[in-house]
């Protein structure tokens, strides 16, 4: 029997986002650090800038079009020094000047920059439009005293304080989970969040909120981590039914997520209609995943990648697809090739030779006769 | 002098290569040592099946590899009648016993599992292999 694995590798290959955002994200950051890093009406202190968001966690699921950037300044959070309503304000002004200096954010900007960039204040962040590039960024001011790598505090506008926050330890913990589970960790998380785009177009939870639900059953040994991945994804999504179906009972009732590193309600804006919706279609793609993991299990593949394609999406949105093209394959066939690859005292195949393990070249050879009657 | 007359590796140099390049393999002495088996574990492709191998061998003789674990699925190529593993084509590129079975044998197996893993996927063997005429096939057969 064969197995569903390459569909999902395929199915992963098809959610990387396109190349041109992949660029944005890439370029932009640089291009703000320099300007805020120059600019004296927002100071800011060394080293200025750092990537976060599903860019920095090497998490995106299709098309991500917007990048999160931390902008880091001096000041006290316990005593609200500087002002968090005040610092969204300062820093809006100064990303506004960015319209008038068309050399600022180099190819970005082009032609009329006041009609290509839209910039909106948030709660905790402000927001900067290429309109042209249909490209978000998003600068979240934070005062970080011992680094970005470190926990940290963002301003909310709403109530004028400071918050904890600790992005880049969070992003250190999923590398640490997915180094560990061999790469599996990262792809959940992003099967998951392709299930929400695919399934929700509106009333979505956030993406902070899928991970810390995937960092905590992980923490908790709620997931066997040992399972393929089109197993793990069922048992994730039977893991979020169980855990919050006594809160669906209760009416009027909502979760409450914990942030995964510093432990503080991080969902407590979620309404009760958008968590029904989100339960119903959890419960649904539970059931579906079942479903097709039996069928394959039986051998009904046609079956099988029907129900993973109810889910993911199928061949017309080009998600989950039914045959696999020869080139994926071969992309995939490479790494093995006798003659140009080596083998680690594991026995994985890789076609580059690390600097470090022992790896042994694997002669030319070839595979004899046809199949064995 | 032929390639097939140079001085046949002793078992035990074998053993120390194969212990030298791959983790998790032991031996198994049999008749007296003049011949052994190596049991091991290879994981051709991360997050995939650890495959139980073992690899029979008498000095002088040729390399049988056969997998004990996950089972090899009966209509798999590449295979012998007695399911044994097909890794080079004897008549083409025979294998001799001044050979390493740590630098051939062993990376060979390797290779053959990865493209058994996309063989299962995709019903396609992806990896080299000899054009098999009409005649039977058969495994190298050991010199006297």
């Amino acid at each position: 029997m064969a197995t569903i694995n390459l569909h999902f590798e395929k199915l992963l290959s098809n959610l990387q986002p396109p190349d041109d955002r992949l660029k944005a994200a890439r370029d932009l950051p640089p291009l703000i650090r320099n300007y805020l890093k120059n600019c004296s009406s927002f100071p800011t202190i060394e080293p200025h800038t750092r990537l976060a968001g599903s860019y920095a966690q090497h998490m995106p699921s299709g098309d991500v079009k917007d990048v999160d950037i931390l902008v880091r300044l001096d000041g006290d959070p316990a005593e609200n020094d500087p002002l968090a309503k005040q610092v969204i304000k300062d820093l809006y002004n100064a990303l506004s000047k960015l319209t008038k200096l068309p050399d600022a954010l180099g190819e970005w900007q082009v032609g009329q920059v006041e009609a290509e960039l839209e910039i909106e204040r948030a709660r905790r962040s402000v927001h900067v439009y290429f309109k042209n590039h249909d490209f978000h960024l998003d600068l979240v001011p934070c005062i970080a005293p011992n680094g970005f790598d470190a926990p940290l505090y963002v301003p909310d506008r709403g109530y004028n304080e400071w918050v904890g926050s600790h992005p880049l330890g969070y992003v250190a913990l999923l590398n640490d989970f997915n180094n560990q589970h061999k790469g599996k960790v990262k792809k959940l998380g992003i099967l998951l969040k392709h299930f929400r785009n695919y399934q929700m177009l509106q009333r979505k939870p956030k993406s902070y909120w899928l991970g810390a639900m995937l960092v905590e059953y992980i923490r908790n040994g709620k997931l066997d981590m040992t399972c393929p991945l089109p197993v793990l994804f069922g048992d994730f999504l039977d893991c979020i039914y169980n855990q919050f179906a006594a809160t669906l009972g209760n009416q009027d009732a909502v979760p409450h997520i914990k942030d995964p590193m510093l432990g503080h309600d991080v969902s407590p804006n979620w309404q009760r209609t958008h968590f029904e919706t989100f339960m119903r279609r959890v419960k649904e793609g539970r059931d579906w995943a079942n479903t097709a993991l039996e069928d394959w299990e039986a051998g009904n593949q046609e079956d099988a990648i029907a129900g993973w394609q109810k889910i993911f999406g199928g061949d017309e949105e080009g998600y989950f697809i039914s045959k696999l093209d020869d080139e994926f394959v071969k992309s995939i066939v490479a790494p093995a090739l006798p003659g140009v690859s080596f083998v680690s005292s594991q026995g994985q195949l890789v076609s580059t030779k690390p600097t470090t393990g022992v790896y042994t070249p694997v002669k030319p050879t070839k595979f004899y006769g046809h199949e064995q009657k | 002098m032929s390639k097939n007359n140079k001085l046949l590796v002793p078992l035990a140099v074998q053993d120390l290569h194969i212990k030298k390049c791959f983790d998790g393999f032991s031996i198994k002495w049999l008749q007296h040592e003049r011949e052994c088996i190596w049991f091991g574990t290879l994981q051709p492709i991360l997050d995939r099946s650890i495959y139980q191998v073992a690899i029979r061998y008498r000095k002088g003789g040729i390399p049988k590899v056969t997998i004990k674990s996950p089972s090899i699925i009966t209509s798999a190529p590449h295979r012998y009648s007695d399911n044994s593993l097909c890794l080079y084509q004897p008549e083409e590129q025979p294998w001799y016993g001044n050979e390493i079975i740590a630098h051939t044998i062993v990376p060979w197996t390797a290779s053959w599992l990865y493209y058994y893993e996309l063989w299962l996927d995709t019903d396609t063997w992806y990896g080299p292999e000899a054009s098999h005429d009409t005649k039977p096939k058969t495994p190298q057969v050991e010199s006297a």
